[in-house]
């Protein structure tokens, strides 16, 4: 089996000391981050991402793994003991963690969470290196039209499947797609959009610069107004009985296990739903199949196991598309594949083949860091219940500091750190609004390439758009690409057959009156 | 006066027993009244909350709600009779709703299977391969039953007060046995088993209100009674269930006063 080779081969290259301390580093970082109340693992990769730049690429991108799945333990620390999630992923948690911990019983709520992350983890690494290998091997073939195309479907996915207000999320991807064409023509080579001729432009918006504005700045400034209420913080001490007795209790939810991880990882790799949504969707699901659906909302761990096992999953799963396809799952995989293109590589399936070292050793190293995640949650998690009495007023300016680096550390240039403070205002206004940011974080990480695909398909096409529906000069010839393209069509399409559904319903409720 | 709930095994003459004590001390049995009653409260049909009492879950049912409803239903009749006085209500979980009743005496009626099996050739006039088809099918059912909804085993000794083998015991003596545990003093009703009867089969009551109305069916709260005071605890995807729910179990006669902790998914959800 290959699979195996190239495995044994990843594991060579993660068990290095280098990268084997930075997984562990991403690790604790993460938990940290992701118990910190405001904070979530998008925020997190994109705060620490300056620090990459101190290492190779692989020792990189197994930091930032390492602090999407810590931030995934974590932000269930304070959803148990505080009723506040530590991160929007773990929202679902407070469900059922906060009323256990009420009962008394948080202890086994802090190892459920543990053990359903890496239950979640481990069988989302699992699918992921089965599927990762033939998905590259199958996206080679694809062309211009092909890659176009799936970024369209990679953008419908947000205003079919995300949820929310679907022209707010279409307004948001345009913004997006916008700022992408800042800078110098990818075909041509003419500076636009310099706005008269504004030096910083014209090397265009830097990824990074958006994403540290939006999710390093811009959150500080939301969390610093909202006053997040706590309920009554729950004391927690773990002991090795607990540990014990609540693995024993959760072998019979075998079941919740199952759907949390195989639900995690399909809704992880849709771009529009990231680990958030996939932990909400387990919630409903596994509550709908429970024995004792009454329960959930009243402190069962199975309300526990549902969330956590799916954004652990989800986060595995994001991954996938990104290394795979070029289109990250999720907004943490978006600010990751930004990272990929400041450290030279290009995102996509050439991956495996040009940077096996990379690809098979981040593979790899999520199976290792995952074990060391459960182990460091289990026995540090008073450490960890620690970080939540850290002050916002000490940590808000030390996070706009390590931002301001960042806007600063991809290019060397002060207009970037400048423009991060402005996306970070822009951010805030964002969210009030209730705007999306991952749509406009994945147009611009994407944005480049879309208008490139975009302009090479034409050009093959002769300025027709029919070759996104598979037709090449009148001839049947890309069937992915219509597929694509259907399915991007049908997406956008959601919205608007909901909104006339609804429209005549009201209209039949209306006349029964 | 003490409830008395029961259950029994096919042929092991526990319907006897039971009659005859109603007989003798002037109760009123129950047994097909509660499903009737269920399926007239909560427009459900009679045959098919039969089938939830006493056939073992089907594959399919894992997608369906109809089981889990026709469970509420039920529970909320049997409260409604034990409610009465002088009443004896045979099987219908009767046994394990009132677990925690305390002047509820649970008494099981067993019998080893050949003396069943004996039993119900003779009764039905079949063969004896047939009657122990239907014994064994009859007990799988109940028994499968009790683990889905109770997590409990339907022969454990510790659900029950009495448990009379009639493959030794008599119906005189078997009867003469729970006549004097109606007579102890450990089994007459207290202010305190009363009001937590009175809790039990209004929560009950609630619960099976709302599964009945189309738009709560499909939701699962936990419902707790105290004094007529009623906590809705639970998750709903969406505030106007919230509402929903609330607004009917108002509506439930008895409810005096509500409080809902309930947790809604939507207005947690942000992007």
């Amino acid at each position: 089996m290959e699979v195996f080779g190239n495995l044994l081969y990843g594991f060579s290259i993660a068990i290095t000391p280098l990268n084997l301390a930075m997984a562990i580093l991403g690790v604790v970082l993460g938990t940290a981050i992701g118990a910190m109340p405001g904070l979530g693992s998008v925020n997190g990769v994109a705060i620490l991402l300056p620090i990459t730049f101190a290492v190779p690429p692989t020792a990189g991108i197994i930091f930032l793994s390492a602090i999407y799945y810590g931030a995934m333990y974590g932000g269930a620390i304070s959803s148990i003991t505080l009723n506040i999630p530590g991160a929007s992923t773990a929202v679902a948690t407070t469900f059922d963690g906060y009323p256990m911990a009420k009962k008394g019983r948080a202890a086994q709520a802090l190892v459920g969470a543990a053990v359903s992350s890496f239950i979640g983890g481990t069988v989302s690494i699992i699918l992921f290196t089965l599927f990762a290998p033939p998905l590259a091997e199958f996206a080679l073939r694809f062309g211009p039209a092909e890659t176009f195309t799936l970024m369209l479907l990679a953008y419908a996915t947000f205003a079919g499947l995300g949820g929310g207000n679907p022209l707010k999320t279409i307004i948001a991807t345009l913004i997006g797609l916008i700022l992408s064409t800042v800078g110098l023509d990818i075909i041509s080579g003419r500076p636009r959009m310099i706005f008269g001729d504004i030096a910083g432009f014209y090397h265009g918006v830097n990824f990074l610069v958006l994403a540290i504005g939006l999710y390093g700045i811009g959150e500080i400034l939301f969390s610093a107004e909202e006053r997040l209420v706590a309920g009554d913080r729950v004391a927690v001490k773990v002991r090795l009985r607990d540990i014990l007795s609540t693995i024993k209790e959760m072998v019979k939810y075998k079941r919740a296990f199952t759907i949390g991880s195989l639900l995690g990882f399909f809704v992880g790799m849709l771009p529009a739903a990231g680990a958030t949504p996939a932990s909400f969707m387990s919630y409903s699901v596994v509550k709908r199949f429970s024995k004792h659906p009454e329960a959930f909302g009243t402190g069962t761990i199975e309300g526990v196991i549902a969330p956590e096992t799916a954004n652990n999953a989800a986060s595995t799963g994001a991954m996938l598309p990104m290394l795979t396809l070029g289109i990250p799952g999720s907004p943490t995989t978006a600010v990751m594949l930004g990272a990929l293109v400041v450290w030279g590589l290009l995102p996509g399936p050439m991956l495996f083949i040009e940077h096996r070292e990379f690809v098979w050793g981040l593979i790899a190293s999520l199976y290792i860091a995952n074990v060391l995640a459960v182990l460091i949650n289990l026995f540090a998690i008073p450490l960890f219940t620690m970080i939540l009495w850290l002050p916002f007023t000490i940590l808000a300016p030390l996070i706009i500091v390590v931002c301001a680096v960042g806007g600063y550390a991809p290019t060397f240039s002060v207009f970037d750190m400048w423009l991060a403070f402005i996306f970070g205002l822009a951010g805030y206004v964002f969210r009030k609004l209730d705007y999306p940011l991952a749509p406009m974080v994945l147009a611009l990480v994407l944005g480049n390439g879309t208008e490139v695909s975009l302009r090479q398909s034409l050009i093959m096409s002769h300025g027709s758009i029919s070759i996104f529906f598979g037709f090449e000069g009148g001839v049947f010839s890309h069937p992915i690409a219509a597929a694509l393209m259907w399915t991007s069509v049908a997406l956008y399409a959601i919205p608007v057959v909901g909104a006339i559904i609804r429209h005549f319903r009201r209209r039949v409720a209306l006349a029964k009156t | 006066m003490p409830v008395i709930a029961m259950t029994k095994e096919m042929g092991s003459l526990g319907t006897f027993i039971g009659k005859e004590l109603a007989q003798e001390l002037g109760f009123e049995f129950i047994r097909q009244d509660i499903i009737r009653e269920a399926a007239r409260e909560y427009h459900a049909l009679e045959e098919k909350i039969v089938e939830t009492v006493e056939e073992k879950p089907g594959f399919f049912e894992v997608f369906t709600e109809t089981a889990r409803r026709h469970h509420i239903f039920v529970a909320a009749e049997v409260y409604e009779f034990a409610l009465r006085e002088r009443v004896i209500i045979m099987g219908r979980w009767s046994t394990l709703l009132l677990k925690e009743v305390n002047h509820a005496i649970r008494i099981r009626v067993c019998a080893p299977v050949d003396t069943r099996v004996r039993r119900v050739m003779e009764r039905l006039g079949i063969e004896e391969a047939e009657a122990y088809k239907r014994i064994r099918h009859y007990d799988e059912g109940v028994t499968s039953r009790v683990r889905q909804f109770f997590d409990a085993e339907w022969a454990d000794p510790l659900l029950y007060d009495l448990t009379i083998n009639t493959g030794n015991v008599s119906l005189a003596t078997g009867v003469a046995q729970v006549k004097k545990l109606i007579e102890a003093p450990e089994f007459q009703p207290t202010d305190n088993s009363l009001k937590r009867l009175h809790d039990l089969a209004l929560a009950a009551k609630v619960r099976a209100t709302l599964k009945s109305h189309r738009r709560t069916a499909r939701l699962d709260v936990d419902v707790v009674a105290g004094e007529g005071k009623v906590i809705l605890r639970g998750v709903v995807p969406e505030t106007v269930d919230r509402e929903e729910v609330e607004r009917i179990a108002r509506t439930v006669p008895g409810v005096h006063s509500l409080k809902s902790e309930l947790i809604v998914i939507e207005e947690h959800r942000r992007l």
